[in-house]
């Protein structure tokens, strides 16, 4: 039997490391046709996991985990439908409009729920420059159990090529609230670095909490 | 600036990055591709001889490629095609070079259903 190749050792190790962590990213929910994409946020207060298989390059499935960290059996499971549902593609930039519906389970504290989701999601890049902005809920049927606006831009400190180390700086303005208490707040500043199709972020809010996001697709 | 990232990347992951050569290209060149070699080796005495391949190149332009990550689709699925011997990418250019398998064939319309289906727009060969 043949020894297996230590750089594919070490992909497994990377892939665990990041399954690990387990982070949602701002990443588009669908990707090119007939690709796997798996991707997470990770917040010491909650984790976003997902699955997304993209049929058509404007239209995929996906599944997702969510969990509530500072709450004790907090989470949920669901299955989206997502959608691509405008794209412009530019002389040097591409804007998208993607819209995601879903439902699940989820449970709070031994109380489950039958849940819903949608998620609606523009962003525009070019090669200098990028800018998203997300909202997304989760509701029963008698109050929204998550609601998340997200605003990044970012900007690149150096252009390289398609097959090289990319580097992003990117500022992102968060407002969350979970099972109708107050809104929260936040400002994080995130260095995004991709490679081929592995992509990670790292940050830390303003307020001192750390998030780490991951994208894979192939 | 770039050095810096790339250290400050592997730094935050506490390993290396590994990865393949930079230069797509002058890897696949240099890798063995079995189902590929066999078409262009000779086999005898049990000795395979490689025998030049000179590849077809067909360039084409599409339009709202900027996103390193996103553009991936364009290049693996090309490069999944029997047809295809290599792929490169330039973004700033906005064109895809492709490098045939010799006496093989791509027809304008898959070209421009790989391209669609990547999510892009085709603008034509150049």
């Amino acid at each position: 039997m043949k020894k297996p190749k230590p750089s594919l050792i070490f992909s497994g190790l990377l892939l665990t490391f990041i399954l690990l962590l387990s982070p949602l990213s701002h990443a588009h929910p669908v990707a090119f046709q007939n690709s796997v994409g798996i991707m997470g946020y990770h917040a010491p207060f909650m984790s976003h996991n997902q699955l997304n298989y993209s049929w058509r390059y404007w239209f995929a499935t996906g599944v997702h985990h969510i969990r509530r960290h500072s709450v004790k059996n907090a989470n949920a499971t669901l299955g989206s439908l997502n959608f691509l549902l405008k794209r412009w593609n530019g002389s040097g930039l591409q804007a998208n409009l993607y819209g995601v519906i879903g439902g699940g389970h989820s449970e709070i504290s031994g109380d489950p729920k039958t849940i819903g989701m949608a998620a609606l999601q523009f962003d525009i890049e070019d090669r200098d420059y990028y800018f998203l902005a997300k909202h997304q809920q989760l509701f029963n049927d008698k109050f929204t159990e998550l609601e998340q606006t997200v605003v990044r831009a970012g900007v690149t400190p150096y252009i390289d090529p398609f097959d090289g180390f990319h580097t992003w700086i990117i500022l992102e303005w968060q407002d969350f609230a979970f099972n109708r208490e107050s809104n929260q707040s936040d400002i994080t500043p995130y260095l995004r670095f991709f490679y081929r199709n592995i992509l990670f972020e790292i940050g830390q809010s303003f307020t001192g909490v750390t998030r780490f996001n991951y994208i894979t697709h192939f | 600036m770039k050095t810096i990232m790339i250290l400050a990347a592997t730094s935050l992951l506490f390993f290396p990055v590994y990865g393949k050569s930079q230069d797509n290209m002058k890897q696949k060149g240099t890798s063995h591709n079995h189902k590929m070699d066999h078409q262009n080796h000779n086999h005898k005495d049990g000795k395979a001889e490689a025998k030049k391949v000179s590849p077809e190149k067909i360039i084409i332009k599409v339009k709202g490629m900027v996103c390193a990550f996103c553009a991936q689709g364009i290049q693996k699925n090309f490069s999944k095609r029997k047809e295809v011997k290599d792929v490169k990418v330039d973004l700033d250019t906005m064109e895809v070079t492709i490098l045939l398998v010799k006496g093989q064939i791509l027809p304008e319309k898959v070209i421009e259903s790989v391209v669609t289906g990547a999510g892009f727009k085709y603008m034509g060969l150049k």
